[in-house]
């Protein structure tokens, strides 16, 4: 079987999936509740990730056409890539195949769990009024179907959300449940050592009191990434008694410098906080 | 209509007080200078500074001289000292540099050269007996600052630390315990923002003798044309009030906000029972038994002091200073998520934090430029590339905002501004080197901080997240909203590379929502309303209401409840308790009041 594949370009390539490393864990019904497509989890102890091969309707007006494709998510239900089977590529409006670049534009549109097509209703998604109020930019603008215009693949706008809604929706709860009920030292490795910060957050919010003083290390790599949603959050949760280890305050020492101002405040006070 | 100006031109006052171990001083205030010329004063800051300062906001242009005569009761050669700052120290020429010339002779030394706010010592400099003449000569355009002068015959430095230098300063300029005069109101507004300006109408409709005093030479606050922000919300019930304040929808930084202005000040003035105290910054509040008996405020160039007493208060500092003088409980900072149950999973932490911090919504501060009709100039500004660094731009929005966990909105709102102005300096400065910008020029930067949140005052009611997702309804419902919750975050937060100067905003979207009266006045003040951003709400509560029509609809609504107070002589609890269908009728009927005002 032939793959085309689409990873982030630092990311080691995508493996074929072996079935027999994979266990169904739920059901992603299509956009339109057509197909009951099976998730499942896969992998083996060096890495594991939630897979589907998707089968779903794609509909504009009263002409509808399946598209296929398979979805990867790491361990916090976040989007990672797809690959699509050889004899199914993606296809346009008008029936020309999806270009390289138009691939490449479907998977950042996909990797934005935040995405405007997530705030639309599928009936808003072309709408005509010319000037619309956009609290975004804060001010008056034509601009809903441009914002809609920049993340959605040219001539293939139903298909970009309708797959969008699907990988991005209510299945990341369910991922996000699962691996919580299942969560080991294994898992929990592999969700701090994600360059995805969402999935390093969903990691660290699932860690113990505890394990904030065992996990140290992990840690300070953490930190030392620089990521300053991540790394305010990180700092709030680490106890107090963390710091009483003369090794732990040697080693936050070496990486100061590169911290930010408001992961340093709150150091600050636990430090002191430690000392008094 | 009042509007109470006094003529002091200058302080001078020898140190007889202290006698026995200060020689004869002479302490001049540069806000109470004569003539200003292109100097500006900045009260922004007294809290932290200890007093307004003059600031020469030439944006990389000298202002033109400030000057003033004193009078010295004796010749001599005067060890003289000038309280200043360098607002950008390092590894360059300060930016903020002036000199002091005293009658035609420039004193040698460079002022605004020393780190953080201190008195710089230039040397001594003789004074003629009888009027000699003190000006402060510009050299940069960026920002210097000098806030007050001191000869003396004596070479010693006044003190510098914060508590000593306000003993100080009380010693030397003679002041009384209390404000020498005073004058008794109905009802006390501090703050002539929206809401301060709403409030004021609304009770001067219904006969309150009312004191509006504001710290600004213009009324409006974030949407005055000093700071420039349009006003957003809906009018809910008070249509008729608010459109006599607000502002078009132009964009953030406009100069058409200087026109709003204008119908504003005249809208105000029309009421003969507003007094209006422009130029005038309270400083204390003073309570017994959780009850204000006065404010006392300050006239920001002359220093005259003055009490204001009433029954009633309204806060509508933003900052909420008059609840927190008289020691009202208010809260700071983000809560936790799970205090008021605020989560948004979408956005986690960026909305609101499993931990409690202190990273709130920041402060903008506003700015333009424009293209010349001619090639132009504009200065290095290495003091500020540090903040700015590669970024450029030729304009600053909304999105222009500063807040940090570590800084205080309130007490370390001068650092704030600073750091906005470097980085608008050196952006600009950045942008003015592509080739395309030769004509390039600032053409407006404020030096006021738009502050988004700082203190939230509590009542008795604390408006949530929850109350705007639920659309809860209330029987005192006084505010009506439909605005998305709008929290914004740090860029940087997501994106180490931005620059820590620009936000981002968060909506959450909901149906009509109401701000309850509870939510309006003090739970432990008997006597204090209050509207704006400093209304009883938590972090993310905040998002939604705090626009200018929304803290207007609020200013009216306390506007009204100080009548119903006035009338039953009753406190504002008492008008929930025991007139509350009072209230809420004149509220309901506000739109169709026909008031007659003085035209």
């Amino acid at each position: 079987m032939h793959f085309l594949v689409f990873v982030d370009s630092d990311k080691k390539s995508a493996r074929e999936v072996n079935p027999v490393q994979c266990q169904e864990v739920t059901i992603l019904p299509s956009y339109d509740s057509a197909f009951m497509n099976p998730v499942m989890i896969c992998g083996d102890s060096s890495e594991q990730f939630f897979y589907s091969e998707v089968e779903s309707a794609v509909c504009q007006d009263e002409l509808c056409r399946l598209v296929y494709l398979k979805i990867y998510w790491d361990l916090a239900g976040y989007y990672a890539r797809f690959e699509i089977f050889e004899d199914e590529p993606l296809t346009k409006n008008d029936h020309i195949e999806f270009s390289r670049a138009d691939y490449d534009k479907l998977h950042d549109a996909l990797k934005d769990p935040n995405s405007i097509l997530g705030e639309k209703t599928k009936e808003e998604l072309l709408d005509k009024s010319k000037e619309r109020y956009s609290e975004k930019i804060d001010g008056y603008t034509g601009a809903t179907a441009k914002e809609i215009k920049e993340v959605v693949v040219d001539g293939a706008l139903y298909s970009t959300f309708t797959l969008w809604n699907l990988v991005n929706g209510d299945i990341r709860s369910r991922l996000k449940d699962h691996t919580k009920a299942h969560l080991n030292e294994q898992k929990l490795d592999q969700l701090l050592d994600s360059e995805n910060p969402r999935t390093v957050q969903f990691g660290l919010k699932n860690m113990g009191k505890e394990d904030y003083v065992a996990q140290f290390p992990k840690l300070l790599t953490i930190l030392a990434r620089g990521n300053g949603l991540v790394n305010f959050y990180l700092v709030k949760k680490i106890p107090a008694e963390a710091f009483a280890k003369e090794a732990n305050q040697a080693a936050l020492k070496a990486i100061w410098e590169n911290l930010d101002l408001n992961t340093r405040s709150v150091l600050e006070r636990k430090m002191q906080d430690e000392r008094s | 209509m009042k509007i109470i100006y006094t003529t002091l031109a200058f302080i001078f006052l020898s140190l007889s007080v202290f006698a026995q171990n200060t020689p004869k001083g002479i302490l001049i205030e540069a806000e109470s200078f004569n003539d200003k010329g292109g100097w500006l004063v900045d009260p922004q800051f007294v809290e932290q500074v200890g007093s307004p300062y003059l600031i020469a906001h030439g944006l990389g242009k000298p202002v033109s001289n400030a000057s003033t005569n004193i009078t010295t009761p004796q010749k001599g050669k005067y060890h003289t000292w000038v309280r200043t700052k360098d607002w950008a120290p390092g590894d360059w020429e300060a930016p903020g540099r002036f000199q002091l010339m005293v009658n035609k002779k420039t004193v040698d030394a460079e002022l605004g050269t020393e780190k953080g706010w201190a008195w710089q010592y230039v040397g001594e400099v003789k004074l003629k007996k009888g009027k000699n003449k003190l000006t402060l000569k510009d050299l940069t355009g960026f920002d210097g600052r000098c806030d007050a002068i001191y000869f003396s015959l004596a070479n010693e430095a006044p003190p510098s630390e914060f508590e000593d230098l306000k003993n100080w300063r009380t010693s030397v300029l003679q002041l009384p315990e209390s404000p020498e005069k005073e004058e008794a109101f109905d009802l006390v507004i501090t703050g002539g923002g929206l809401a301060g300006c709403a409030s004021a109408i609304a009770a001067a409709e219904q006969g309150l003798k009312v004191a509006l005093i504001h710290d600004r030479p213009v009324l409006g606050g974030n949407a005055s044309g000093e700071i420039r922000v349009h006003t957003l919300g809906i009018y809910g019930h008070f249509e008729r009030i608010l459109k006599m304040l607000d502002t078009e929808h132009y964009p953030n930084g406009s100069p058409k906000a200087h026109q709003e202005d204008v119908k504003r000040l005249n809208n105000v003035q029309k009421y003969q029972n507003i007094h209006l105290y422009l130029n005038w910054r309270a400083f204390d509040a003073h309570a017994e038994n959780n009850t204000i008996s006065h404010v006392d405020a300050r006239q920001t160039n002359t220093g005259e002091r003055k009490r204001f007493k009433a029954p009633l208060f309204v806060d509508c500092t933003g900052d909420g200073w008059i609840g927190y003088w008289a020691g009202a409980e208010f809260n700071y900072g983000r809560e936790s998520v799970n205090e008021y149950g605020e989560e948004w999973e979408k956005h986690g932490e960026l909305w609101s934090p499993e931990e409690p911090d202190n990273f709130v919504m920041g402060s903008s501060v506003l700015w333009r430029s424009q293209k010349a009709d001619k090639s132009t100039t504009f200065p290095k500004v290495p003091w500020a590339l540090e903040v700015a660094k590669e970024y450029a731009a030729a304009n600053g929005e909304w999105q222009w905002e500063f807040s940090r966990n570590d800084l205080n909105q309130i007490d370390d709102a001068e650092h704030i501004r600073d750091h906005m102005l470097k980085a608008i300096y050196g952006s600009f400065y950045n942008e003015k080197q592509k080739a395309e910008n030769d004509s390039l020029e600032l053409q407006w930067v404020s030096y006021l901080v738009g502050k988004r949140e700082s203190r939230r005052l509590v009542g008795d009611h604390i408006f949530t997240m929850k109350d705007a997702k639920e659309q809860s309804r209330f029987p005192d419902s006084v505010v009506v909203e439909k605005r998305a919750i709008d929290v914004h975050y740090q860029q940087n937060l997501l994106n180490s590379s931005e620059p820590d100067f620009l936000s981002e905003a968060l909506f959450y979207r909901t149906d009509r929502y109401y701000v309850p009266y509870r939510s309006l006045y003090s739970k432990n003040i008997k006597n204090l309303f209050m509207a704006g951003r400093c209304f009883s709400c938590s972090h993310i509560g905040l998002g939604g209401p705090r626009v200018m029509r929304t803290t207007g609809q609020m200013g009216a609504a306390v506007g009204y409840a100080a009548s119903i107070c006035k009338k039953y002589g009753i406190e504002p609890r008492d008008v929930y308790n025991d007139h509350l269908d009072e209230l809420m009728e004149t509220i309901l009927s506000s739109d169709e009041l026909k008031p007659e005002v003085k035209q």
